[in-house]
């Protein structure tokens, strides 16, 4: 009696449990608690500006401009050289990047691409979010602003590259060199339609912010675009727009360009964000962004003099010797040396310490060149050693749309038109009326000219592989060896690697893409 | 020697059991069981506590008591542990280790007298008190009972395919992991370790059927786990393996990789029996790799400078000051030291037929053969409880795992293995100039990034605790005659716990740790899951017709949760703790899967000769979308057994035919990898404030589902010469649809990961299994050999829509192939000379001395279409064979394991031979000269102009080999008084005792991902050589 009720009790029970069941239908729909869905995203104005900032993080990653870009620019020029045991990171400089080996320019490969998935995000959805005109023209015009920049740097690195443009597909088409330009042009001329010349004085979320691209990026932009493409006229208007802003000036103190001192300064037409106060203290190379990522530069530490980072990257004797061609008006070193370079000069200090001392002991560095540009050695830090520098890079500085805007002048056959420009760069840094020291240039000569001048003025800030490249200098038997005499690593160019290859795993998946010649 | 061992096992069970958080676990895991009955809670108790309350009041009846002994018919021998059934009844005794019972019965019931191996006698009561019986061996000795999923089937009735291990075999393996000692014991089982101490094993059943996931189920005492992790070996009383659908069908969407079904020991009705074990071990890398010396590594050097155009280092120039010859570190020599390995065990067995019992303790320490802190250290404790009372059966089992591991450390996912052969020799061990007091290079006279991975791996603490509680408690009550119910409720609960602090240090330049970037990270886990078990089973025999039927209904949840903190900034010899960090971050994470599965099984015998199996298992989860959600498996399997149906010949005992096909599934994915989420910490900055940016990082693809596997396997089985010789042939095929996997995208997506988890794939695996086993027992010596072999045949069938290969490391999965075949360059030897660097075809930069690669696609220029398939990485067959012998108190075994056809990228070589700034191996020393033009190696460059090292044929390597992976010598210590201690063995061994292979890295079986790269090998531990000596005794 006793057994059957327990039984049963028992049966009962289970079939209680069977029935009813601990896991239901409505379990069986599970979200993530860890992540927003998308679905719920994209709704609001708050949520256009966030997804543009997403846009813009994609510039601090080790692909871009965190450390590898600015290597994979200045190790090509004959300002920097690069004795790294990272056989990666010294064959850049070398035109010898391993297709097998996609570190460093396959990560700028990888980055830009997704910044330009962020630009599209923003492309693809904001249209449709219902807020103010005014504040959605400015994010469209930023998006399409980033997504020509990220895809300047593919078609400059690169050359026939994917142009993904939506966000429907997985895999996009390789695209011609010029199919590139055209769209990196495009882009930049929709930024200049759609934005606003400052932040200051706007009203929105936006207002006052420092470093949010602006017409006159956009517009320096899309006459360097249209300067690579050689429509010298095309960028000759486009320059004259730029400085008809009446925004930017050059910054009398020619270092402040590369301190914390004086960022986004009056000469900044776009410079990446870098600050060791915002987020946190973990370095953010890049992958799935996380919350504890800091937003600072490795590009100090790479470039550090020997002993205080290391010392991947070093300014060429070319360079240093260039800087002794023209003494200033007052018969002094042009100062922009001791603003590019340590070298062994008495009583210079270097993170507080003196060069001269510090390498006492060591004879091969007391007499070598370090980079000084975009270093914290001005004495408030004892080294890089850390990896965070907080120094913002700058992309494009007044000077360069100066510059950029005589050689235009030059080209379009109005050589003396060329002098003032270059003139007020000149003068910046104490050196005589160029008018009076090499009056009446040919269009040839003013060309040597100006390729002197920038070579000075940007060496270090990654714009010389560039010059050499868009002036033809490869092609020219004279001039590439002439390159070869002032650095060495030109002897292993050969045809073609002007250009980086395309990495590895972008050949084995996307169907029917050509590699680069030369690879 | 034994003793101070005893002593120190029982010495560090108190230490465990005194650990009161174990405690607090232990009462909270038990609650957990409740809880996974979700809102019957209350029932579940009342009925247990009812239960037991019933098995404790004695049901009395009209009886008389019966004894006897139970004798084997051959010898006389008693037969201790066998057992009496009292016909038709539950009513069970067992005879004691004199054959002794005793068993209350009715005068006029019948008594069953049973014995494995041995043929049943029944024999009235009629009145008799004693019942003395002699039984014989069973002609179909093979005839144990096997466990196959949700219950149990006599061997010889199988109609799948289920692979039993001599679980005496393979625990001759002393290993840390289950998944490690099934090496070599079964065809079709492929297994894949390192010698970490406490690394993870990669085991496969029958191929590759998965991009993602290969690894199998795993069911512990009737409790689902993904991993064998967390288990003492020695616990272990059977092990099958599930391998195709017919057998597998039933754990349906968890099935596609087979299943290892693992049943620890059960306590068994009689007398109190205690066993102990003990072993202690020695372990040292079998091999070294011969690496250059000071002065070698300086020359080759030296020349790759030359060779480069560049000077050469001061720290390897003899004219310069800075030149080192004070210094020539042998980092293998520095490194290796001998590493111990132990385990003790204790276990007791006892109980009455209303509750019996098993409980062990487990204790298994390996300390690495490095000289480094890595180890491992593991305590164990099982409890099993099983009872009957009339016609309710109920049990239980509490297992509790604790470990403790020392991880090693890589400095961005380097192997520490291959940092250690590529330090170079000029780099000290110690330093004690330097912060944390060891050595490092030096940028300007060294220039060498080098890891001093002594150093580093002593200077951080990266600790991983492991807790685990494995339970479940289960009734079983039988309705009517032949109809059961059984209500199963499992718990495994898994609580991990990592914290690694590195400090600040100075290992030389590139390796500087300083203050702001010492760190200490700690993350806790928990993982919980639950599962809820239905099932009713009815049997009945209706004539010559037995069918067994089972219907069952499973609930499962599982839940995930991570605790994560950060501190970072922290001066040298400062407090470690969290507290004292300059900055401190954290973040946590959770998940969440729910699962249930409705399944069935019919059983269908006619006559013990036609035997027809039929599965089915519906899977509901919620790792797929709701309108994807649900899968539906089966299978249906039949066998002939040709010896109950026609007469053979005296000699030949039995011959079955078996095959089946079935439909499985496989369900590893990510939680919520279907739904597209948005990443909130995108964030940018303005001026110094940080802005808030979010974006989708990864692709997703909203229709992704199960994976899907088919099998079919067709099997004869045979016994002859009284079942002395067993043999078993099988063949099968294998062939897995839509498989999950992470198909790579191209960078211009932009999407990261670049890579999208979508069901884009098919994949075929075939192949043949052999099985045979002689065992003479019947003179003085007795012995037994088994040996397996199976092969196996992987061909990708689809790859995705558009069937774009899929790189892996060094290999290519592509259609019509294997998976992960090794794709690279093939270098055709060295240019000697300009001239034939102008008549090949072009490799720009390329130098006399530098490897010349073939133009495979004749374009007259080396680009990266040139490389091609260099070789199936998947061994075409594997292998195992175990001899063991007796005789009088001595026996011997020894075991083989081995695999072959297929090859290898030889990773570590290929470091060794960049001729670079890192050490090289001393074939390099033969480099290309102009004088010494007779070589297959380079010339040096540092600069790697015409990139000599890259992946190339250079270091393909043919991966055969045959291992002795075990031998042992035992010895039974003849006693004169076996009232308390009934046995004592002592035995020595040896494991990996040689390697027989052209393979000329460490070892060739190493770890690797099992997938995509399978064949690459990048600087795994190798598998020590280790000698044991162990005590075995019973009380």
């Amino acid at each position: 009696m006793k057994t059957f009720q327990i039984k049963n009790f028992i049966v009962l029970s289970a079939l209680a449990v069977m029935m009813t069941g601990c896991v239901t239908d409505e379990d069986l729909v599970q979200t993530d608690p860890n992540l927003d869905s998308e679905l719920a995203f994209w709704k609001t104005d708050e949520d256009a500006v966030k997804g543009l900032n997403a846009a813009y993080s994609a510039l601090l990653a080790d692909g871009t401009y965190m450390r590898s870009t600015p290597l994979l620019l200045d190790l090509k020029g004959d300002d920097m050289r690069s004795n790294s045991p990272w056989v990666a990171m010294a064959n850049v400089g070398k035109f010898n990047s391993s297709v097998a080996d996609a570190s460093i320019y396959g990560w700028a490969y990888e980055m830009c691409y997704q910044g330009i998935y962020r630009a599209n995000q923003v492309l693809t959805k904001v249209p449709a979010i219902e807020m103010d005109a005014e504040l959605k023209q400015r994010v469209l015009g930023q998006a399409y602003f980033l997504r020509g920049l990220y895809l300047f740097h593919m078609v400059n690195f690169f050359k026939n590259v994917p142009i993904p443009l939506s966000l429907e597909e997985l895999k996009h088409p390789q695209k011609t060199e010029a199919e590139g330009w055209a769209q990196v042009k495009a882009d930049f001329q929709m930024a200049a339609d759609m934005l606003p010349a400052s932040y200051t004085g706007i009203t929105g979320p936006d207002a006052d912010q420092k470093g949010r691209a602006t017409k006159g990026a956009a517009l320096a932009y899309l006459g360097k675009a249209q300067l690579f493409t050689r429509d010298f006229t095309g960028a000759k208007a486009t320059f004259e727009s730029v400085m008809n802003l009446g925004v930017y000036s050059l910054v009398s103190n020619y270092r402040d360009n590369f301190t914390t001192a004086n960022e986004n300064n009056s000469e900044s037409v776009f410079e990446v964000q870098f600050s060791r106060e915002a987020g946190g203290v973990a370095l953010g190379w890049g992958g799935i962004p996380a919350s504890d990522w800091g937003k600072t530069s490795a590009r100090a530490i790479t470039y550090a003099p020997r002993g205080f980072g290391w010392t991947d990257a070093q300014p060429t004797w070319a360079l240093y010797n260039e800087f002794h061609d023209e003494l200033t008006a007052n018969g002094q070193v042009d100062p922009r040396l001791d603003a590019t370079i340590f070298y062994n000069k008495p009583g210079v200090m270097l993170y507080g310490q003196s060069f001269q001392q510090y390498y006492a002991t060591s004879p091969a560095d007391l007499n070598d060149l370090f980079a000084r540009k975009y270093q914290n050695s001005d004495g408030d830090f004892a080294n890089e050693m850390d990896w965070r520098s907080g120094i913002n890079e700058r992309l494009l500085r007044y000077a360069d749309v100066l510059l950029m805007y005589a050689e235009c002048l030059n080209e379009t056959g109005n050589t003396a038109g060329a002098y003032t420009y270059i003139q007020q760069v000149r003068s910046r840094v104490g050196l005589a009326d160029l008018a009076t020291v090499h009056p009446n240039m040919t269009q040839a000569q003013m060309r040597d000219q100006i390729a002197h001048e920038r070579f000075l003025e940007f060496a270090l800030e990654g714009h010389r592989s560039d010059d050499i490249r868009r002036w033809g200098w490869y092609q020219d038997p004279a001039k590439l060896a002439w390159l070869k005499s002032r650095d060495p690593e030109f002897n292993s160019y050969t045809p073609g690697r002007e250009y980086f290859p395309i990495p590895q795993l972008e050949m084995d998946t996307n169907p029917g893409i050509i590699q680069n010649t030369g690879y | 020697m034994v003793f101070l061992q005893i002593f120190n096992y029982i010495w560090k069970c108190k230490k465990y059991i005194y650990k009161t958080n174990q405690i607090l676990m232990f009462m909270m895991t038990i609650t957990h069981l409740f809880k996974a009955a979700g809102g019957h809670t209350l029932k579940i108790r009342i009925a247990l506590v009812v239960a037991v309350l019933f098995s404790v009041c004695t049901m009395q009846a009209q009886s008389i008591t019966v004894s006897g002994t139970i004798t084997d018919a051959a010898d006389n021998a008693a037969l201790p542990l066998a057992n009496v059934v009292v016909k038709g009844t539950t009513k069970a005794a067992t005879t004691d280790f004199d054959g002794k019972y005793t068993i209350d019965a009715n005068q006029n019931d019948i008594l069953v007298f049973s014995y494995m191996g041995y043929t049943d006698q029944e024999i009235a009561i009629a009145g008799q008190t004693t019942i003395n019986v002699s039984l014989a061996t069973n002609a179909t000795a093979v005839d144990e009972v096997v466990v196959i999923g949700y219950g149990s089937q006599k061997k010889s009735d199988l109609t799948g395919s289920v692979a039993v291990v001599n679980v005496a075999n393979a625990k001759q393996t002393v290993t840390y992991d289950v998944a490690k000692m099934l090496q070599g014991q079964a065809a079709g089982v492929t297994v894949q370790s390192s010698g970490e101490p406490g690394g993870f094993v990669n085991i496969k059943i029958r191929g590759m059927s998965s991009f993602t996931n290969n690894n199998p189920l795993f069911v512990v005492d009737n409790i689902l786990v993904d991993g064998p992790y967390d288990f003492a070996p020695g616990d272990i009383e059977s092990i099958q393996i599930l391998k195709d659908a017919s057998a597998a069908a039933i754990y349906g969407v968890r099935g596609a990789n087979g299943v290892v079904i693992i049943t620890t020991k059960k306590g068994k009705a009689g007398k109190v029996s205690v066993n102990f074990r003990s072993l202690t071990g020695f372990q040292n890398v079998r091999n070294k790799i011969d690496v250059t010396n000071r002065e070698q590594y300086q020359q080759i050097t030296n020349q790759a400078y030359v060779n480069s155009g560049q000077t050469i280092l001061p720290g390897n120039d003899p004219a310069s000051q800075y030149y080192i010859n004070d210094v020539d570190t042998n980092w293998q020599d520095a490194a290796f030291r001998t590493g111990r390995i132990e385990n003790h065990a204790l276990s007791f067995t006892a109980g009455s037929e209303a509750l019996s019992y098993n409980f062990s303790v487990d204790y298994f320490k390996n300390t690495s053969y490095l000289k480094t802190p890595q180890s491992y250290e593991r305590y164990t404790t099982n409890l099993n409880v099983s009872g009957q009372k009339g016609k309710f059966k109920y049990g239980g089992k509490v297992s509790y795992t604790s470990s403790g591991k020392e991880n090693f450390n890589s400095y961005n996912g380097e192997s520490a293995m291959t940092a250690l052969l590529q330090a170079i020799p000029t780099m000290p061990v110690y330093d004690e100039n330097r912060l944390g007091g060891y050595g490092g290079a030096d940028n300007l006279t060294q220039r060498a990034i080098t890891l001093n991975v002594i150093g580093f791996n002593n200077l951080i603490r990266n600790r991983t605790n492991r807790n685990r509680f494995l339970g479940n408690i289960w009734g079983e009550a039988e309705i009517v005659k032949g109809l059961k119910y059984t209500l199963r409720a499992s718990a495994d609960q898994f609580n991990g716990f990592n914290r690694m602090f590195t400090p600040p240090s100075d290992l030389g330049w590139y390796y500087v740790t300083e203050n702001a970037e010492s760190a200490l990270t700690v993350n806790n886990d928990k993982n919980l899951r639950t599962i809820v078990d239905n099932l009713i089973n009815y049997d009945v025999v209706i004539g010559k017709h037995n069918i067994s039927a089972m219907a069952g209904y499973v609930m499962e949840k599982e839940t995930y949760y991570n605790h994560y903190s950060r501190g970072v900034g922290y001066t040298p010899g400062e407090n470690d703790h969290l507290n004292y960090a300059d900055a401190i971050s954290g973040g946590e994470f959770e998940s969440a899967v729910r699962r249930k599965s409705i399944l069935g099984r019919l059983i269908y015998t006619f006559d013990d000769t036609y035997i027809l199996t039929a599965n089915f298992r519906q899977d509901k989860s919620s790792l797929f979308p709701e309108y994807n959600n649900t899968g539906n498996y089966y299978s249906i399997s039949g066998a002939y057994k040709v010896h109950n149906d026609v007469k053979l010949p005296e000699w030949w005992n039995a011959l079955k035919v078996r095959g089946g096909y079935g439909l499985l599934g496989n369900n590893t994915i990510g939680v919520y990898a279907y739904s597209p989420t948005v990443n909130p910490f995108a964030s940018y900055l303005y001026g110094n404030t940080l802005a808030p940016g979010t974006t989708v990082t990864s692709a997703f693809d909203p229709n992704i589902t199960w994976e899907d596997t088919t099998t079919a396997n067709v099997a004869v089985e045979t016994g002859m010469f009284n079942n002395k010789l067993q043999f078993t042939a099988e063949i099968y095929v294998k062939k897995s649809t839509g498989l999950l996997m992470g198909v790579p995208l191209p960078y211009s997506t932009g999407a990261f990961p670049a890579s999208i988890t979508t069901n884009a794939g098919d994949v075929r695996n075939t192949g043949l299994e052999f099985t045979v086993g002689y065992s003479d027992n019947d003179h003085e010596v007795k012995w037994g050999v088994n040996a397996n072999l199976g092969t196996l045949k992987n061909k990708v069938l689809k790859l995705g829509d558009s069937g774009d290969p899929l790189p892996g490391i060094n290999s290519m999965t592509s259609v019509g192939r294997s998976v992960g075949e090794i794709y690279v360059y093939e270098a055709e030897g060295i240019f000697q000379n300009q001239a034939e660097i102008d008549a090949h075809a072009t490799q720009p930069l390329a130098k006399p001395g530098d490897v010349m690669f073939r133009d495979v696609n004749a374009d007259g220029i080396i680009t990266d279409d040139d490389r091609t398939y260099q070789g199936v990485t998947i061994p075409k067959y594997s292998y195992g064979l175990n001899f063991n012998a007796e005789y009088k108190n001595f026996d011997f075994s020894f075991g083989f394991v081995g695999a072959g056809g297929n090859k290898v990228y030889n990773g570590t070589y290929n470091a060794l031979m960049i001729g670079g700034l890192l050490n090289h191996s001393t074939d390099e020393l033969n480099y290309w000269t102009p004088q010494n033009t007779n070589t297959n190696v380079p010339r040096p460059d540092v600069l790697e102009s015409n990139q000599n090292a890259r992946p190339s044929s250079r270091f393909v390597q043919d991966a055969s080999y045959l291992r002795l992976q075990n031998v042992q010598l035992g010895y039974s210590i003849p006693l004169k008084d076996t009232k308390f201690i009934e046995r004592i063995r002592v035995y020595a061994s040896g494991q990996n005792i040689f390697v027989v292979t052209k393979f000329t890295g460490y070892d060739p079986d190493f770890m690797s991902d099992g997938l995509l790269s399978r064949g690459f090998e990048s600087g795994s531990f190798p598998n020590p050589r280790t000698f044991i000596f162990g005590i075995e005794a019973s009380f």
